[in-house]
């Protein structure tokens, strides 16, 4: 029961205002915090500034468990009920991190590529659709489900010899980019 | 509204290129270098070291071929909906350290060198030379022999099941022994992976 008490009582917040949140914000509630997390953006705390009550951008840091980096963004909200659509477009960047303690040998990379580590960053576009649940004015809730671009540098040099062959294998700044589907799960409050 | 919808379909489609789900890898600087590669003394006597074994007297030009295994280093090129860019950027012959006796001591004794691709070896003078190595004063004794390759060229083609055969194609000067020389071959790799290929 108790597990369930905090998961309750943040819905009661979010709902209680509900009524109020079908009418369109008044413009004095233009200021927020939105506190979220996903994958591939990891977690980011924003600030969130609602010029006309469909529009939000926002923007703030990062950070997911490699490193520290920095997003922003902007949201459609298109009409405003208790339970909201949202659109959304972010971009993001973290900044170069050293994750060679990856490669040494029990998460299954090869120790030779731990060079090839020690300065990864990435950089991210991602646009979402999802549902916000909760009160234009205060507490709200919001899944949202996407897609994302990503683009990941690794900067350095790995080495690869061949023990049998002696064959040596070199690779140098690989880079990888690519799409993946995106979720995020966040929590936004209105001042 | 509709402005808005419009630029963030925009946004996707153009951070995809076009296809909606996929991954790229670009490896920019690809090396691999086999050791210890033979090359044969120059021999009136043995004509199947040489380039054309068909034409008479042409001891003077050796040729040897060695395969790249690209599969190996980087499995995916074999995988279902994988398509790839490779390109030769540079290729070094190296004289070995450890050396057959009575090697010579540099690479002096190669006039020129051509680097080969799609070779045929029941075909004598076939492939496409993607670099080549003339020796710029007859008086230099080099140990390294780099050369840049020709980026126009395509690659994938030539790939066999993740290998690329490569053949090096040395003018020597008469008396050369048999030497060993490690042959670095320097690539750039794109790979792409459309993932809409798995659904």
């Amino acid at each position: 029961m108790r597990r369930l008490a905090l998961p309750l009582l943040l819905a009661s917040l979010a709902l209680a205002p509900a009524a109020r949140a079908e009418e369109a914000p008044d413009g004095k509630a233009t200021w927020g915090l939105l506190v979220d997390a996903g994958f591939p953006q990891g977690g980011s705390a924003s600030a969130v500034f609602r010029p006309v009550p469909a529009i939000r951008v926002f923007a703030g840091p990062a950070w997911n468990w490699i490193g520290l980096g920095l997003q922003g963004g902007v949201a459609v909200v298109p009409w405003h009920f208790a339970v909201t659509p949202v659109l959304s477009a972010e971009v993001g960047r973290y900044f170069g991190s050293d994750v060679s303690f990856l490669a040494d040998g029990s998460q299954g990379v090869p120790p030779e590529i731990a060079p090839l580590l020690e300065d990864v960053s990435y950089t991210y576009a991602a646009v979402h659709a999802g549902l916000e649940l909760g009160s234009q004015r205060g507490l709200a809730f919001s899944l949202r489900l996407g897609l994302s671009y990503l683009s990941l540098q690794a900067r350095g040099t790995a080495t690869v010899t061949d023990a049998g062959s002696g064959t040596v294998v070199q690779f140098t700044d690989p880079r990888v980019r690519g799409t993946v589907p995106s979720v995020k799960l966040g929590v936004l409050y209105w001042f | 509204m509709r402005p808005t919808l419009a630029a963030l379909s925009a946004l996707a489609l153009a951070a995809c290129d076009g296809s909606l789900l996929f991954a790229e890898v670009q490896i920019p600087d690809l090396r691999i270098t086999l050791p210890s590669q033979s090359f044969p003394a120059v021999a009136a006597s043995l004509p199947t070291d040489w380039c054309d074994p068909a034409v008479s007297g042409n001891p003077q030009c050796l040729g040897i071929t060695s395969d790249y295994d690209l599969g190996a280093e980087v499995p995916a090129l074999a995988e279902q909906g994988v398509t790839y860019d490779l390109r030769l950027t540079r290729v070094a012959i190296t004289l070995s350290a450890v050396q057959q006796a009575g090697a010579p001591p540099d690479l002096s004794g190669i006039e020129s060198a051509f680097i080969l691709v799609g070779h045929d070896p029941a075909v004598p003078g076939s492939g496409t030379v993607v670099a080549s190595y003339q020796k710029p004063s007859p008086s230099a004794t080099p140990t390294v022999i780099a050369v840049t390759g020709n980026a126009n060229v395509d690659l994938g083609p030539y790939l066999d099941a993740g290998t690329l055969p490569v053949r090096v194609e040395v003018y020597v000067s008469s008396g050369t022994a048999a030497f060993d020389a490690d042959i670095t071959v320097g690539f750039s790799l794109v790979v792409n992976v459309d993932w809409g290929s798995y659904l």
